[in-house]
């Protein structure tokens, strides 16, 4: 499956063992280490980014921040998997019903769970909304 | 029931040796015990990891390796072999001892005490010595695992405090 996927994590040793369990599932990638400048990269390579990953606890923009960003500018529906160590009910709960994320991995993980949850969206993005996410995003976001 | 005691190490306090052996078991699948007594030895060089927990409880919680633990539990962890000079070795660490405080805060909510935890710092030394000033409320664990000896700390208290 060629999807492009953006990953957003200031842990480098993360975005590594993200990247190669997204290697397993054949996914394109490109790393960010600060959240800016994952919502620059969008802005610059517009549709072409189709599935986000981020972590939540990062500096200077935590990743919540960045959903949020995203969500106000985008006119389509990108996947979004947060990748963290805040396990409680009451973070997983703020993420997925008001941050917007699709998907919520709390760490340590494996590359098969990674899989597993991410097989349901892999799913989504063969059908019709395969690609389109970030139409006119870069716009809004620049 | 919320805590309000924010000094009192005594309470809750196993949560953090709890959340180091199960993490290290799940990350990189080493077995750790708790010993009585003895010191892990890092003369060849030690990496030090600090996470700040805030709210219900204000600890700050340190995670020592010595070199030959933290080469093997991060190379455990990523599943590469990482230097212990090189960069990775400190995000591997740092990660480590970030996915071990968001286990003490999951362990802390189940008991109703609500914290938030800070991000990671790490300090890479040789033959650093922990020293702990005796007017703060300090925990020392010591471990010991098929990679060596490592220990967990934790200061408790207001203005914080300073474990070297």
């Amino acid at each position: 499956m060629d999807i492009h996927a953006l990953v957003v994590d200031d842990s480098g040793i993360m975005r590594k063992l993200v990247m190669r369990s997204l290697r397993e599932s054949k996914l394109a990638q490109f790393t960010f280490e600060e959240a800016q400048d994952g919502l620059d990269a969008i802005a610059k390579f517009d549709e072409s980014i189709q599935m986000v990953f981020v972590d939540w606890n990062m500096p200077n923009m935590s990743g919540i921040e960045f959903v949020k960003k995203v969500r106000e500018a985008e006119e389509g529906h990108v996947p979004i998997v947060m990748i963290t160590t805040e396990g409680t009910m009451g973070k997983v709960e703020e993420a997925l019903n008001e941050g917007g994320v699709d998907c919520y991995i709390v760490k340590p993980f494996t590359p098969d769970v990674l899989t597993k949850k991410l097989d349901p969206l892999f799913e989504k993005l063969g059908g019709a909304n395969k690609g389109g996410f970030f139409t006119k995003l870069s716009k809004k976001i620049a | 029931m919320d805590s309000t005691n924010t000094t009192d190490l005594s309470e809750h306090l196993d949560c953090v040796p709890e959340a180091a052996i199960s993490i290290l078991a799940a990350t990189c699948g080493v077995q750790a015990t708790i010993l009585t007594e003895g010191e892990a030895d890092c003369t060849d060089g030690v990496i030090i990891a600090v996470i700040s927990v805030v709210g219900g409880v204000e600890w700050s919680i340190f995670i020592g390796l010595p070199k030959n633990a933290a080469t093997q539990l991060a190379a455990g962890f990523a599943g590469f072999e990482i230097s212990f000079d090189s960069d990775d070795m400190g995000d591997a660490i740092g990660e480590l001892a970030n996915i071990t405080a968001g286990e003490v805060k999951k362990l802390l909510d189940a008991r109703g005490v609500h914290v938030e935890i800070s991000l990671p710092s790490v300090i890479r030394a040789k033959d650093m010595r922990v020293l702990v000033q005796r007017d703060l409320r300090t925990k020392k664990f010591c471990f010991d695992s098929e990679v060596g000896r490592f220990w967990t700390g934790v200061v408790a208290g207001q203005g914080g405090g300073f474990v070297g």
